[in-house]
């Protein structure tokens, strides 16, 4: 604030029936999915595979403790 | 723009047009950048059902349960205050935990705004006590024994300990004396996070938002009316629809059924669980078997957070531009989801040793905060020779062709 910005005005000429609203969104709707998951394959399994797998092996310890003790 | 009332010129008006009419915003703000508004929204949300709610209950250990039953039964509208206000919590700390790791994602906390990063820390510090201290209210059994819980902790102090919690109870034990303290407290301290939050967004006003791209956005801003409150309005609609999801739907499911059973000060649970917002940092308290220990641990949490614009070491602000620290980052997220799960977990195997790994992780991530940045910087120099080295090396090649 106080840094003298320009701020953008942005003027509207085109009548509102003429706009074309997401056109390409399903021409370009498997390339983008494409780039989003090439992009993020390994943080999602950054994220899912220790929260997964803790949550796996925590069961099977338990379930094996039970095992054990019906034993 | 090219019309505005001349009233906004006036003083008082001038300042509300300046910061919130004509502010300028960075215009590639995404999304994520809604859930500040929307946190605001939140605040207001659960003053007002308080406000309306305090109007009814009743503060007294014989009358608190049943009063409450009163408002959900007999008052018009009871119900629907008293859902909003304890969804409401725990909209409030989904909708700060996103903000919060927004701002980890985006380096947001990173100079210049400390301080915005800073503010927002006690503002999660004054919102945990509100939340702890309004869950005692109701005087059920998990709000006796929680608060029996926690208060306790303050004995882990040295020399003082004892006095400091016989001081918080107001005598020997959780009883009526601190039930209308807890009252007195969790009316004020919602307009002390009020305060909290108008000095958080003075401290970010200062610099102007942050943007995903992490740089200077001063080339290319926007007003912030229409623009970004149309896009706020757009996360405010899709939160109201969520939010009405477990206020009308589900309206228990967040809660914990103990909590309906009057307080039994002769009847200890069999599990003693807070709040879901409350387990990640409930797990840490109880990974570390010393009671001192458990609560410095919990102090070294906030502390941590507080200390993370300072130990920053990184050249790049945003993690769109730091492939190293977006791993570290789901990894933390994948912790505190963990420690969050562990918390709600009985204190046995393996759930203790899980804790404990869980726990360190934790700490982790800010341990290793200032050593990555200088990791990066390294490897962009790194890079940066080596490019320059094979242009170096192409250009003394096509010479020497040329040459023979």
């Amino acid at each position: 604030m106080g840094k003298g910005y320009k701020l953008k005005e942005v003027v509207y000429t085109l009548s509102p029936f003429e706009h074309k609203i997401m056109t390409t969104f399903w021409s370009q709707f498997a390339y983008k999915t494409k780039k989003r998951i090439s992009e993020n394959w390994v943080n999602t399994l950054t994220l899912v595979c220790p929260v997964a797998g803790t949550y796996m092996y925590a069961n099977s310890a338990v379930e094996k403790e039970k095992h054990h003790h019906r034993m | 723009m090219a019309r505005r009332l001349s009233i906004l010129k006036q003083p008082i008006f001038s300042t509300f047009n300046n910061h919130l009419i004509d502010y300028p915003t960075p215009s590639n703000i995404s999304y994520w950048w809604g859930f500040g508004s929307l946190a605001g929204l939140c605040l207001v949300i659960q003053i007002l059902t308080g406000v309306f709610l305090a109007m009814h209950y009743t503060p007294h250990v014989d009358l608190a349960f049943l009063s409450v039953e009163h408002i959900m039964r007999d008052v018009k509208g009871g119900w629907l205050l008293r859902y909003m206000h304890a969804n409401g919590a725990s909209m409030f700390f989904i909708v700060v935990y996103l903000h919060f790791f927004r701002g980890l994602y985006y380096g947001s906390y990173a100079s210049p705004r400390e301080l915005v990063w800073c503010l927002g820390v006690v503002i999660l510090l004054l919102m945990i006590v509100t939340a702890f201290i309004g869950y005692v209210l109701p005087w059920g059994q998990m709000s006796f024994w929680g608060a029996t819980v926690i208060t306790s902790l303050a004995s882990a102090i040295p020399v003082v300990g004892d006095t400091i919690v016989t001081w918080l109870w107001g005598g020997f034990s959780v009883d009526n004396a601190t039930l209308n303290r807890f009252f007195s407290l969790h009316y004020l301290l919602p307009f002390i996070i009020a305060g909290a939050s108008i000095l958080h967004l003075a401290a970010l006003h200062q610099y102007g938002s942050n943007n995903p791209l992490g740089i200077n956005s001063s080339v290319d801003k926007i007003a912030f009316y229409p623009y970004i409150y149309v896009k706020d309005l757009v996360g405010w609609v899709a939160f109201a629809i969520f939010f009405s999801i477990f206020v009308f739907y589900a309206p228990n499911v967040l809660g914990h059924p103990d909590n309906y059973i009057p307080a039994n000060p002769m009847s200890t649970p069999a599990h003693i669980v807070p709040e879901w917002y409350f387990l990640p940092v409930y797990a840490i308290l109880r990974s570390i078997p010393n009671k001192l220990g458990g609560v410095a641990a919990i102090g070294l949490v906030f502390v941590s957070l507080l200390a993370l614009p300072f130990i920053n070491t990184s050249y790049v602000r945003s993690s769109s531009f730091r492939p190293i620290h977006q791993k570290f980052f789901w990894l933390l997220v994948a912790d505190c989801l963990l420690l969050g799960w562990i918390g709600c977990q009985p204190v046995e195997a393996p759930y203790v040793t899980i804790g404990q790994i869980a726990s360190v992780g934790f700490f982790f991530y800010f341990a290793i905060t200032p050593i990555l940045g200088k990791c990066e910087a390294r490897l962009i120099k790194n890079s940066n020779a080596c490019e320059a080295r094979s242009v170096l090396a192409s250009f003394l090649t096509s010479i020497g062709l040329l040459w023979w």
